[in-house]
């Protein structure tokens, strides 16, 4: 239901020029106030007095009026947004919205339309000119408001009627919205949102451009967020603020810890620095340390995290509620220190000097009560990487671990705890672990959000939501190196400082940071992104132009991708994967490599491995890294997230080693030795094999169907047990490459001949290619189990060595025309 | 609600009571500030916890030396947390007194508006 006449809010409404009128005169009688006063201080008369009490009182009074009116009237008597479908949706209106509802339902009740359509909404929503919250959507959308204002205006006497129902739909969709970002009250922003599901001009915008519905909704919270801190910091006598101006006396009843403040950095300080920071992520974090901390008992926390995942966000998180007194009793009161190791290393330099004061370090913090310790990679303190100035501790902190006076917080990352912490067992044992994954998308788009402001004001850019966007995207697809959000954020500031070196346009855009990303990746980002359509609709074409024959498994590839990359697969693996079957010399691996060319830019984005090398079930150390050396697949493609991986003659892999393939081609990641998850979200996995290529040459020979071909084919393997059906399945297409014929090698001379006389060419030399010596290189290479792998032998033998003893002989003069004789193999001048 | 109980409302019941919560917000951040429950407790304790060691044997000078200067921190810290607990006193007092002021101000404010323009109409001979 929606009235909004028998609302509060509604009487707001309709009183609000009463109220700007009082407003008006408040200030009248706050300037007559003080003129009257002035009067009465320089002549000190009874009369200026009784003006002055006069003007002051009823200043008082129409104060009080406008007070009432903000404070109260104005206010939504909502608490809980909870609200029942029977009662008045526009009950939960904040003031704004319900305004503005009322303008729009009134002009279409004027023109006897009974409720407003969406784009009559639209408009009065954006014909409220100075509301900032509107302003802030749209152009951090990067749409033209006025644009649409314009364009609306031009249509809006032949808007069609809304129903009751439609109307009520929108209000309910933002009451939606509101409740997802926990609002209280629907605002401006929550119908706009809800808007842009619906409103035809908007869904237009959204079709043409790099938006989606969900952004306005993203935007919106985002606002909301801003909006929220900015009014509880003016609320300065708020409990929490009041907190912020920190304690007196806190530091007088704890130990002294002269040695540790030298060397240590206060946390708790920076947290202040930084305003009180909530943090965004790993949320549920904070209350396991909290509980390990509060302990009266030995507790000390190991946080294992990949550095940039957000782990000293966990721990500013855990001072931030201490200082606001919100944790445990226990450590609400306590200070956090890091051992400062670049100021130990600086300024110490013998390895014993060191050691004395890393112990009188311990020795204060235990004795202090209110210290916990944060060691920032603590595996270098267990004898990890050597570095300047770094000591073993172990022998140290032992003792200190197991006393309930000495808390400390500890990060690592996986590797360090593989590598170094685990191999000392009895230092392990004195922690508790809380292992932190890398942040998801939602949470590192809030901290891209945190950072935004401060990085325009900084560099003096505005930095759209489309570009958080955008960075989100490329990271996630381009950059494995670093977890979220620290890759996202590195990529942010990297933009905006460099987007002014690239254009002029006092906006971070998109094309910026895919600009700035393929400089650093070395991948054309937008570049693929723009001809990704076009390479997908002809991908059977571009193949052919380097592959010869095997046209349905061009097509079959071609068909597999496209389903694959429109989504019409429900899927979590690879962008695509096959298996490639075939003989030797037929186009398998040419074609894996047409496809790294076309669809990822180059051949170089292609991660070839030999599984012959995996015949035992050692090998998987190799294939996936382990501490003593990297692994060769998940190494591969961690740094080259997007690429193709090729998995040649996968058959002579040992089977053990085939079923780690079955969670990459279904899940998309296998977990390298270290845990770590490595994703293939974006990769092609192509596998290659010639098992069974007896069947094909044989069903060839025969004169059968592709189809039949495959079948038999598959029979085969099963029961030869190559490959399990399971195995198969897993792959988006099983592709056949048949044997080539001489007519497909006579192309492929052709092809091979070309590359040759283009070669030449750059010497200004040019060859002329002849009928007769295609066919010599046919006849001599074509052999129905090689394929065409004999002739790239033959060219060389025969025509390469040829030209190069008549070029080292100086016989081809500069600008020559030159034939291969197909009998002698050698050069003829032409002229 | 109607306007009028609405604003009585307001003005009698939500304004006086949000007076009360920025008092007690105020009163109880004193007690945050001035560490007041750890100042207390540790009321006899050595100046930041310095304390010098009595050794082992029987050393009367340095047993006496040792003694001397522990009583002499101890009293260090008395006199500055002592100092520190009256200026918690004075300080809640302080807004224990401005909250009672405001918040009665606040219920009779309306009224004393109505009596200062009754004053004030003497401006006009009235």
């Amino acid at each position: 239901m929606f009235d909004l006449n028998k609302t509060d809010i509604y009487t707001a409404i309709k009183l609000e020029k009463l109220f700007l009128l009082v407003k008006a005169v408040k200030m009248v009688l706050l300037l007559g106030t003080i003129v009257s006063f002035g009067f009465f201080v320089f002549t000190l008369s009874n009369n200026y007095l009784e003006l002055f009490v006069l003007l002051l009182s009823l200043f008082a009074i129409f104060k009080s009026k406008d007070c009432f009116f903000e404070e109260c009237m104005k206010i939504n008597s909502y608490d809980n947004i909870l609200l029942d479908k029977q009662n008045n949706l526009a009950e939960l209106l904040n003031f704004k919205s319900a305004k503005i509802i009322n303008q729009a339902i009134d002009y279409a009740q004027k023109r006897n339309l009974k409720y407003p359509n969406s784009t009559i909404l639209l408009y009065f929503f954006l014909f409220s000119k100075k509301n900032p919250k509107i302003s802030f959507i749209f152009s951090r959308l990067l749409i033209d408001w006025e644009g649409i204002k314009d364009s609306i205006k031009g249509n809006l006497e032949n808007q069609l009627p809304s129903t009751k129902e439609e109307f009520e739909a929108i209000v309910a969709e933002a009451l939606n919205i509101s409740t997802r970002r926990e609002g209280k009250e629907i605002k401006e922003g929550d119908i706009i949102a809800s808007l842009a599901k619906i409103e035809p001009n908007l869904k237009t915008i959204i079709s043409e451009s790099y938006l989606d519905e969900q952004d306005f909704e993203k935007v919106n919270s985002w606002m909301e967020r801003v909006d929220r801190t900015i009014k509880k910091r003016k609320t300065a006598w708020d409990y929490e603020n009041l907190l912020k101006a920190g304690s007196l006396g806190r530091d007088w009843s704890a130990g002294y810890t002269p040695t540790l403040e030298s060397y240590s950095i206060d946390w708790s300080d920076q947290v202040k620095r930084r305003g009180y920071e909530e943090i965004i992520g790993h949320k549920d974090k904070v209350p396991q340390v909290e509980r390990i901390l509060s302990k009266k008992e030995a507790g000390n926390a190991l946080i294992i995290g990949d550095p940039g995942s957000g782990r000293k966000n966990i721990v500013h998180g855990l001072i931030r509620k201490c200082l606001l007194k919100q944790s445990d009793r226990q450590i609400n009161d306590c200070r956090f220190l890091e051992l400062d190791i670049i100021s130990l290393s600086t300024n110490i330099s013998s390895y014993e000097q060191m050691e004395r004061i890393l112990d009188q370090c311990f020795l204060e913090a235990a004795q202090a009560g209110n210290v916990i310790l944060i060691i920032n990679d603590f595996h270098d303190f267990l004898g990890g990487e050597k570095k300047a100035g770094i000591v073993d501790v172990s022998g140290i902190i032992g003792p200190y671990l197991n006393s309930p006076r000495f808390k400390t917080i500890c990060l690592t990352s996986f590797d360090g705890l593989h590598k170094y912490i685990e191999k000392k067992p009895s230092i392990l044992a004195l922690f508790q672990k809380i292992e932190v994954e890398e942040m998801n998308k939602d949470e590192t788009l809030e901290m891209l959000e945190s950072k935004v402001f401060d990085l325009e004001y900084q560099y003096q850019k505005f930095i759209p939501f489309t570009s958080l966007k955008e960075i989100i995207t490329v990271c996630e697809k381009y950059i494995s190196s670093y977890p979220f959000p620290q890759k996202a954020i590195n990529l942010l500031e990297e933009t905006t400082i460099y987007s002014g070196k690239l254009s002029d346009s006092p906006v971070v855009l998109p094309e910026h940071v895919d600009k700035i990303l393929s400089e650093k990746t070395q991948i054309p980002i937008g570049k693929i992104k723009s001809i990704e359509k076009e390479v997908l609709l002809n991908l059977e074409s571009i193949l052919h132009k380097r592959i010869i024959a095997q046209e349905e498994a061009i097509k079959e590839i071609s068909s597999a991708l496209r389903r694959a990359r429109t989504g019409i697969q429900t899927r979590k693996g690879p962008m695509g994967s096959f298996l490639f079957l075939g003989p030797t010399g037929v186009g398998k691996t040419e074609t894996a490599k047409a496809l790294a060319e076309t669809y990822f830019g180059s051949e170089d984005k292609m991660v070839r491995i030999d599984m012959s090398e995996f015949q035992r079930l050692d090998d998987i150390p190799r294939l996936l890294g382990s501490e003593t050396q990297e692994g060769i697949l998940t190494t591969q493609v961690k740094e080259n997230p997007f690429s193709l991986v090729l998995l040649d003659e996968i058959e002579k892999a040992h089977p053990d080693i085939l079923n780690l393939f079955l969670q990459v081609l279904d899940e998309g990641y296998v977990n390298d030795n270290m845990g770590r998850k490595v994703s293939f979200t974006n990769t092609i996995i192509i596998a290659t094999s010639n098992a069974g290529y007896q069947i094909i040459l044989k069903a060839i020979n025969e004169g059968k169907q592709m189809s039949e071909i495959k079948k038999d084919l598959l029979n085969y393997i099963f029961e030869k047990g190559t490959f399990r059906p399971e195995f198969i399945n897993r792959f988006d297409g099983t592709i056949i490459f048949k044997s080539l014929s001489k007519d497909d090698l006579s192309l492929i001379a052709q092809l091979q001949l070309d590359k040759v006389a283009n070669n030449l060419k750059q010497k200004k030399i040019n060859l002329i290619i002849t009928e007769e010596l295609k066919q010599k290189i046919v006849d001599l290479s074509y052999d129905p189990v090689f394929g065409a792998r004999e002739m790239k032998r033959v060219i060389q033998d025969k025509i390469e060595n040829a030209i190069a003893k008549a070029l080292l002989s100086d016989s081809i003069p500069n600008g020559a025309q030159i034939q291969i004789d197909p009998i002698k193999f050698e050069v003829v001048i032409l002229g | 609600m109607n306007i009028l109980t609405k604003y009585l409302y307001w003005q009698f019941i939500i304004s006086p009571k949000k007076v009360l919560v920025i008092a007690r917000n105020y009163l109880l951040f004193g007690s945050e500030f001035f560490s007041i429950k750890e100042t207390i407790k540790s009321l006899f304790s050595p100046w930041k916890m310095i304390t010098w060691s009595y050794g082992r044997g029987v050393d009367i000078g340095k047993y006496f030396e040792a003694f001397i200067s522990n009583i002499f921190t101890r009293i260090i810290g008395f006199i500055m947390r002592t100092m520190l607990i009256i200026a918690f006193i004075v300080y809640e007092l302080i807004i224990f007194i401005s909250g009672i002021v405001a918040f009665i101000f606040i219920l009779i404010y309306p009224f004393l508006a109505l009596l200062g323009i009754i004053y004030g109409l003497r401006y006009f001979n009235v």
